[in-house]
């Protein structure tokens, strides 16, 4: 039993199942439904990357910024970067599947598409699996380097790891905001290939963020609750609560910000994608149930400052996010491909298949270092975070 | 440190600290030691101090959230009554009930509101208007930290203060009754 300090035999073998379902699911879809099948694993592959890639945005602003609080919790986001090469492989995977995703990799639609052909520069397979290989190898490689200087620092508690963590994490994140616009126009507005909204990257990046601290949040308290996280107490959980509160209505803002620009502008290639959303009841509601999921309940949960401190709240917002953060994407993408609404066995199979993935290689992560830093320089900044004047007040 | 003098009107002690985790200190010792700490004035939000003072939640929350929901019907009010019931406009073919367009102001109205209404209230609350006469203790807006404790009717209540005070190294020790 490998990862015996954090999970028991049986979640084990229950992780195990969630794989061998995932599995399943993508032979059943292979076999019978391929074109529903491709959309569904984008979708949870772009997700399971989002995890990641947020986790790692994490880590780059936490040393960008000297941030001291968050030094306890640092191994969670970087066990969770250790996802990023297998899901960069889940997302080079669609390579097979592009016909079910992408309308542009038909070559007769592509020729008797007016609009199609003047964007064939930009979207052809060759070019836009080489983008997407680039752009991976890119984030791999800054992962790499920042979770290196972590672990040499816990050898030989040098400073100067804290210090090149800092420049890698700087640099890291400029290119990440150059690169990642590229990688959500390419992978998921080229869906549809007629459609174009600006502000679409940014729209991409509010998910990314919000929902990899809630999955930040979730591992912290389920660590919490094993009693291997003891050093993480109320202030900890308010400060993500705080990040994650702030973050829905960051993605609510962008929400409005797009919709209201298509909204109000009424052009035919644009509202093509909202009309999608909202042609059948059954999108319709989930359209709807999509504000209420990524914003309107998490807010309304994480208002009082009580709900940031408990564990029992921040878990049940931060869930609800991250099921939400999954809905909008399958908004993103499923309505494109004429996907009717109903959500399919092979988009939660799949999904359920990803989760055990993405759970094996955070655990090989948390394996791989002790779960804190014990040489960073900012570690007893973290631990002291208010923690003796609680208890003593006893007011809240 | 000064001599401190016993005079039957003076309602409060104040003692003057140069660092932050002193001025903590004294008052959790303060309050251990059965002592009405009156207030606590510093250069900057001292991290833990609401707990150390034992302070209660402040209402300044619930002000802000009614504030904003002013806002909001008032944005809401005012567009829906301008543009749908008394001149209705039709802005590029919508509907005149285009509750998206309406979002943006009633977003910015709330958030105005909430803001102003606090931030006035809280100055109400703190008795800082503008022309204020209320006393400000020297160099505590600059480097200075003062935990202020309120006498009660115990003899031993100065002595006790002063102690404390000294105890966690105070720079200065004064007593008066016009720090309110």
């Amino acid at each position: 039993m490998p990862f015996k300090n954090f999970v028991s035999d049986r979640e084990h073998k229950a992780l195990m199942g969630l794989l061998a379902l995932g599995a399943l699911g993508f032979a059943a879809g292979l076999i019978s439904h391929s074109a529903r099948l491709w959309p569904s694993f984008l979708l949870n592959a772009f997700y399971f990357l989002t995890l990641a890639l947020g986790a790692m945005v994490f880590v780059s602003i936490h040393h960008v910024s000297n941030a001291g609080w968050s030094t306890v919790i640092r191994r969670i986001p970087e066990a969770m970067m250790g996802y990023l090469p297998l899901g960069a492989a889940m997302m080079l995977f669609t390579f097979f599947g592009r016909q079910a995703i992408y309308r542009w990799t038909h070559e007769d639609v592509v020729h008797s598409d007016g609009v199609l052909s003047v964007k064939a520069w930009l979207l052809n397979t060759p070019s836009f699996y080489a983008r997407m290989a680039i752009i991976l190898a890119i984030w791999i490689a800054f992962m790499v380097l920042l979770r290196r200087e972590s672990l040499w620092q816990d050898e030989d508690g040098r400073l100067e790891h804290t210090m090149s963590s800092k420049k890698i994490s700087a640099v890291f994140l400029v290119v990440f905001a150059l690169t990642f616009p590229l990688a959500s126009f390419d992978w998921l507005m080229s869906v549809e290939p007629e459609f174009y909204s600006t502000i679409y990257a940014f729209y991409c990046f509010s998910g990314l963020f919000v929902s990899g601290i809630a999955a930040i949040a979730i591992l912290v308290i389920w660590l919490r609750r094993r009693g291997v996280l003891p050093e993480v107490g109320e202030e900890h959980l308010h400060n993500l609560g705080k990040l994650i509160f702030g973050f829905t209505t960051f993605w609510a803002y962008i929400w409005i910000s797009q919709y209201l620009l298509i909204y109000y502008a009424n052009l035919p290639e644009e509202t093509i994608y909202y009309i999608r959303q909202m042609a059948t009841p059954g999108w319709y509601g989930l359209f709807l149930l999509n504000l209420f999921l990524n914003w309107i309940i998490p807010f309304v949960i994480l208002l009082p400052r009580s709900a940031k401190r408990r564990e029992g709240w921040l878990m049940t917002a931060c869930l609800i996010v991250l099921v939400g953060h999954w809905l909008d994407l399958y908004l993103m993408i499923l309505p494109q491909v004429g996907a009717a609404a109903m959500i399919s066995p092979y988009d939660l199979t799949l999904g359920a298949g990803f989760t055990a993935l993405f759970l094996y290689a955070f655990l090989r992560g948390l394996k791989q270092a002790a779960l804190l830093p014990v040489h960073d320089p900012y570690l007893q900044e973290s631990l002291a975070l208010h923690a003796h004047e609680e208890a003593e007040a006893g007011v809240y | 440190m000064p001599a401190v003098n016993h005079q039957p009107n003076v309602r409060y002690t104040a003692g003057f600290f140069k660092r932050e985790r002193d001025v903590l200190a004294a008052v959790r010792e303060a309050r251990r030691a059965g002592l009405q700490v009156h207030d606590v004035y510093t250069p900057f939000a001292v991290h833990g101090m609401d707990g150390a003072m034992g302070l209660r939640r402040s209402r300044l929350t619930w002000i802000a959230f009614v504030a904003g929901v002013m806002g909001l019907a008032a944005g809401l009010t005012l567009q829906i009554w301008t543009s749908v019931y008394d001149w209705p406009l039709n802005v590029g073919g919508a509907p005149f009930n285009s509750f998206p367009l309406f979002i943006p102001v009633t977003f910015e109205l709330t958030v105005l509101f909430s803001g102003l209404i606090a931030i006035g209230m809280l100055l109400i609350r703190n008795r800082l208007w503008l022309f204020s006469k209320r006393r400000v203790f020297d160099r505590v807006t600059d480097d200075l930290f003062v935990c202020v404790i309120e006498q009660s009717d115990a003899a031993s209540d100065v002595e006790e203060a002063v102690k404390v005070f000294a105890k966690h190294g105070a720079i200065r020790v004064t007593e008066g009754d016009q720090f309110v």
